[in-house]
């Protein structure tokens, strides 16, 4: 009916009404409505479970300066699933990681995240960093998809109970046991923080200040350098200027490796504590014999001490994926990121959904993945607030309970 | 009964028929009689009726039919002269606006997916109006103003798609700006990134001496010359400009005015000359490090396939295609106006033609609402007055005549007046009726019969009964006598049976007595016997005395002894006759049985001196005793005994010499009980007879040898016993009774 049929309704220029053709469709669209919907029933599997698999995503550095922190992840992350899928998998679903290089920019972390959702992963995993989980977590929380175990501290995380699975403790945390340590056990009350110019740094640069606030102290310099670039050296020079008897590095391993070097250079005799995030085995490789003293704190346990349960299963699990590869502390992250994410699937019923895994997580009270317990709640989406401490000594990381000078 | 409107109307209903009928041509008269049987009839009547509605049914119709076709011709006059052509026009009109306002979406379109889209709805819509302009010209346009909106639309057709064409190489372009861009920024952030590394080197070299970690602190003379402080000024300027040339760049990619892109390509042409100018100023090494990012830029920005060339292409295709827009906007216009006065007609024609449609409608009202109303008059006054007073009210009568009627009420009398189907029904109810009464009187008779019948056959029943019973109370009337006449006799033989008795019994004293007195006794005889006989030495005489008297003695021990046995049966025969309940006592069954066999027997021998039959005993001597009345039992076995020796006596008679009757009796212990069969080798019994042996009054023998109460009382004895009897025969073989009596009854 594109037009009337009697001469009256015609007019240049004018459509001629389509009441009934309005009246028509409305009454399909009611009648569509109360239709049993086809297509949900048809898809009786949740996003991303298949028959033979479970898949999930990551989104991660591979390349560039932070690509050891990318790689180790997902090394870890495939270790767990590799694990359990020796042991036939999820009543009989195998473990997917597909994972995507974010170069550790906020807008391709984004970019991968919303590739993802859309490949149809169960849910995100092992992203690593607190600048691009700003830009990815919201792109997985809109979707719905569960976000887990990311390589990052970042308080806003621990804000978004609903789709966020936090592993590890808060930079918050870290920041509050680095000054916890340095005051209570060296005494020291000249702190100085060198922090990259972007919201991981400035989240560990508030804690050091909430910190040390607490304690009413104040920071004598601070330091900020350029994502993605070594250049601490102006910073280097503020902080020279501060005098510090600490300095409390939140940044990455290669610019965290050429503050040490040329502070060690030019003289500044201070104690160098970085933030886990910095990677610890590649700032170890990066910084040599300059490593020597310097102090990392960790939110996993010492990925040496197989007298930790799930150390010991860890490097076995590492040993079958990579044999070459050696235990480090983001690939036991990995691990335990991917333990994490088994665990949760297998305490879910036979057929898995995003919201059962996560309401499974948040009920299911302690879980002790092996000596390193974890728990959620409700309100409360981070399972672990342990931070452990480890030194550099003769070019190998110790564990210790308190510093010493 | 009938009004006599009635029959007048009807007569003159009738009067009006007969008269159409002389009326018509005789030949048709002549068959319409035949065929209605010289009357008016129900069905003709109806036939008329309805024929008369039809007509007038057909005359409206006739009617409306033809100002209907008059109003029709003169609408298909308008709509036949103006519409097509008006409405054809018309829709070319709106298609080519609804096409001309989709084609600027074409240029609106920002990504490939949204043009193709668009691109989609615009081929749509030129389709369509294709098809609307094929319509057009079969719908008989006048020649000059068809070839006009054809000239146009082509016109159309033809600059949208060179629309279409230059959004789908616009869209190329923005691809290729698109990835231009994105080069664009990793060069700057490549740069940005080197830039922030020289920078702090630099300034750390100034302040502290140290360009490597091996090297040894430069000396401050080294450090602070202008040399240093220009490099590193030349780099912040480098970074600074880079920046500009970003901005500016980054502003054409957005330009869309070919004006402002020109002058964004002299700034950026300028800021690439003060990026050259800075990139002079750096030292050679530095500036070799930058140089390759400095060319790419510019080629970026200026090469033949870089953005501003790009985006010049792009910009020029856009003002092409709004051209065309424009142009379109005008020829749909042009269509426009042609239509407009197209409408104008068409409108004014329409409005005459309508006019002149709703006068004929009018009067085609008016004249089928006359013509319904007459038949709707004609309907009411002919169903009231023909089926209303004629069919109904006679119809009513005589459906109430024949209700009563089958209520049984006959009397009254029946009478329609008329010539059709309903006077026939009342004549018919007329012989009906008649015959009604006639049938009634007949069923009364019949009834009465009946009823003496069965009062006759009551009657005679009730006298066989009454014959039956006083039979019945013959044969125990004489029974009673013959039982009132035994004890008499027996008692009158008594006394001379104990004569008897006494003086055989004295006579054998007497005899000894005499043998002592003759000096007969033995030791006498022997010894020393004094006797007179003895005495007198006459051996032989006293010898043949002896014997005598032996003789004498036994025969009068014989007499006393069948003198008992007489006494013995007039007891029984005294107990018999006494009718009073007997004793119940302990009675030996093998004597009872042996006695009144044996008495049966000579009871038999008593009425025929020929009778005989051989009567084997088997008498268990461990039998023993019962509990029981001893003269009711006896009479059991005195009649099935008497019963079976006459079955013999009947077989013997009928058979003769061949046959040797035979009596078996016996008796049997059965612990609890005993059990005595009588079985004889006589007639037998069929099944028919067997079923009633026990019932009273049921004989088989004739006349006054049997009362048939014989075995029924016997029955009736055993059962009081709590025993059973029962019987097994064959006809013409045998009949065994077979009597079972508990050892005590059971109290």
């Amino acid at each position: 009916m594109r037009r009337g049929t009697g001469f009256r309704e015609a007019r240049p220029g004018t459509r001629a009404p389509e009441p009934r053709c309005a009246a028509l469709g409305a009454l399909l669209a009611i009648i569509a409505s109360l239709l049993p919907n086809s297509s949900l029933a048809a898809q009786s599997q949740a996003e991303g479970v298949f028959p033979d698999s479970i898949v999930f995503g990551q989104s991660a550095a591979f390349t560039g300066p932070t690509s050891e922190l990318g790689s180790n992840m997902r090394l870890g992350i495939l270790a767990a699933f590799e694990e359990a899928n020796r042991r036939g998998g999820i009543r009989g679903r195998m473990l997917r990681l597909r994972s995507r290089d974010d170069g550790y920019e906020p807008e391709a972390a984004s970019d991968n995240t919303h590739a993802l959702i859309a490949e149809g992963v169960f849910g995100l995993v092992g992203a690593v960093g607190t600048p691009t989980s700003t830009a990815a977590e919201p792109v997985a929380t809109a979707g719905g998809v569960p976000y887990i175990g990311p390589f990052t501290g970042a308080e806003f995380l621990r804000e978004r109970p609903d789709f966020v699975v936090n592993l590890r403790a808060s930079y918050f945390q870290e920041t509050e046991e680095m000054v916890e340590r340095l005051t209570t056990d060296l005494g020291h009350t000249r702190f100085a923080v060198l922090y990259q110019d972007d919201n991981y740094g400035n989240a560990g640069l508030t804690g050091v200040r909430r910190a040390l606030g607490r304690r009413d102290m104040v920071l004598v310099a601070e330091g900020a350098y350029v994502r993605n670039t070594t250049a601490v050296k102006r910073a280097l020079l503020d902080i020279r200027e501060g005098n510090p008897q600490a300095v409390i590095i939140i940044g990455a391993y290669q610019p965290a490796a050429t503050f040490i070097r040329w502070a060690r250079r030019i003289g500044v005799n201070a104690v160098f504590v970085n933030i886990s995030f910095v990677g610890s085995n590649a700032l170890l490789n990066e910084l040599g014999t300059a490593g020597e003293g310097v102090v990392v704190t960790q939110v996993v346990p010492f990925p040496q001490d197989t007298s930790v349960p799930v150390v010991a299963r860890y490097h076995e699990a590492l040993e079958m994926v990579d044999a070459d590869s050696s235990p480090g502390f983001v690939s036991l992250e990995g691990y335990l990121a991917g333990l994490l994410i088994v665990e949760g699937l297998d305490r879910t019923g036979p057929e898995p959904t995003r919201e059962s895994f996560l309401r499974t997580l948040r009920e299911a009270g302690p879980i002790d993945l092996g000596g390193f317990e974890v728990e959620y709640g409700l309100r409360d989406n981070q399972g672990s607030d342990r931070v452990f401490l480890t030194r550099i000594q003769a070019g190998r990381f110790r564990a210790m309970e308190r510093l010493s000078r | 009964m009938n009004p006599p409107v009635q029959e007048g109307l009807d007569s003159r209903i009738h009067a009006t028929f007969e008269w159409i009928l002389a009326k018509l041509p005789s030949r048709l008269g002549d068959r319409i009689r035949e065929a209605t049987g010289d009357r008016f009839g129900i069905a003709s009547q109806i036939w008329v009726g309805l024929g008369g509605g039809v007509t007038l049914t057909l005359v409206a119709s006739v009617l409306a039919l033809g100002l209907m076709t008059i109003v029709n011709a003169s609408q298909r006059n308008v709509t036949g002269t103006y519409m097509p052509g008006m409405i054809a026009a018309f829709d070319v009109a709106q298609s080519s606006s609804e096409l001309v306002r989709a084609s600027p979406r074409l240029i609106a379109a920002d990504t490939p997916e949204d043009l193709e889209l668009v691109d989609l709805d615009v081929a749509r819509e030129e389709e369509f109006l294709l098809t609307r302009i094929r319509q057009m010209t079969g719908a008989g346009l006048e020649g000059e103003l068809q070839d006009s909106v054809v000239r146009l639309v082509s016109g159309l057709v033809e600059s949208i798609d060179l629309i279409r064409e230059s959004a789908a190489r616009r869209m190329t372009y923005r691809a290729q700006v698109s990835e231009l861009e994105r080069e664009v920024l990793e060069v700057t952030l490549g740069t940005e990134l080197l830039l922030v590394t020289e920078i702090d080197d630099q300034e750390f070299f100034m302040e502290t001496g140290l360009r490597e970690l091996t090297d040894q602190p430069a000396p401050i003379s080294a450090r602070n010359t202008p040399g240093e402080l220009d490099q590193y000024r030349g780099l912040l300027n480098y970074q600074a400009t880079q920046n500009e040339v970003s901005v500016l760049i980054q502003r054409a990619l957005t330009q869309d005015d070919p004006g402002l892109l020109q002058t964004n390509r002299e700034r950026v042409t300028a800021a690439m000359g003060d990026l050259e100018a800075a990139l002079g100023d750096l030292r050679p090494v530095t500036g070799a490090l930058f140089n390759p990012s400095f060319q790419a830029l510019g080629d970026l920005y200026s090469a033949a396939n870089g953005i501003y060339t790009i985006r010049t292409l792009e910009l020029a295709e856009l003002a092409e295609s709004e051209e065309y827009l424009a142009l379109n906007e005008a020829t749909t216009n042009d269509l426009a106006a042609l239509v407009q006065p197209l409408v104008e007609n068409a409108e004014i024609s329409t409005q005459e033609a309508a006019d002149r449609s709703a006068t004929l409608l009018q009067v085609g009202w008016w004249t089928i609402l006359a013509v319904n109303v007459l038949a709707v008059l004609a309907a009411v006054f002919g169903g009231w007055k023909f089926f209303g007073e004629r069919l109904l009210v006679r119809l009513r009568h005589l459906s109430d005549v024949m209700r009563r009627m089958s209520r049984g009420e006959l009397e009254a009398k029946l009478e329609i007046a008329g010539n059709d189907e309903v006077t026939d029904m009342a004549g018919a109810l007329e012989v009906f009726r008649q015959h009604a009464i006639e049938v009634q009187r007949l069923n009364l008779v019949e009834a009465l019969a009946t009823e003496v019948q069965d009062k006759n056959a009551e009657l005679e029943s009730t006298l066989d009964e009454l014959r039956r019973t006083q039979e019945q109370v013959i044969t125990q009337e004489k029974l009673a006598s013959l039982g009132a006449l035994t004890a008499g006799v027996a008692h009158e033989i008594r006394n001379p049976l104990n004569f008897v008795n006494n003086f055989a019994a004295l006579s054998v004293e007497l005899i000894d007595e005499l043998r002592e007195e003759l000096g007969l006794e033995e030791q006498s005889s022997n010894g020393d016997g004094a006797g007179p006989l003895a005495a007198a030495g006459d051996d032989e005489l006293s010898e043949i005395v002896d014997e005598i008297l032996g003789d004498l003695q036994l025969n009068i021990s014989k007499v006393k002894e069948h003198g008992d046995r007489a006494n013995r049966i007039v007891d029984g025969m005294l107990a018999h006759s006494r009718d009073e309940a007997g004793q119940i006592e302990s009675i030996d069954i093998n004597l009872l049985v042996e006695e009144y066999t044996k008495l049966a027997y000579h009871g038999m021998r008593g009425t025929d001196a020929t009778f005989n039959v051989t009567i084997n005993r088997e008498l268990d001597p461990g039998a023993g005793r019962v509990e029981g009345i001893a003269r009711d039992l006896s009479r059991v076995i005195l009649n099935i005994v008497t019963n079976a020796c006459q079955a013999t006596q009947m077989r013997g008679k009928a058979e003769g010499r061949g046959y040797s009757p035979t009596l078996l009796v016996s008796t049997e212990n059965q612990g609890d009980a005993v059990r005595i069969r009588i079985r004889d080798n006589g007639t037998g019994m069929p099944e028919s007879v067997v079923r009633k042996i026990f019932d009273p009054f049921f004989t088989t023998k004739s006349g006054t040898q049997g009362t048939g109460l014989g075995l029924s009382i016997s029955h009736e004895i055993v059962r009081e016993h709590e025993g059973q009897l029962a019987v097994d025969t064959r006809e013409g073989e045998y009949t065994e009774f077979g009597i079972v009596l508990p050892r005590a009854k059971a109290r």
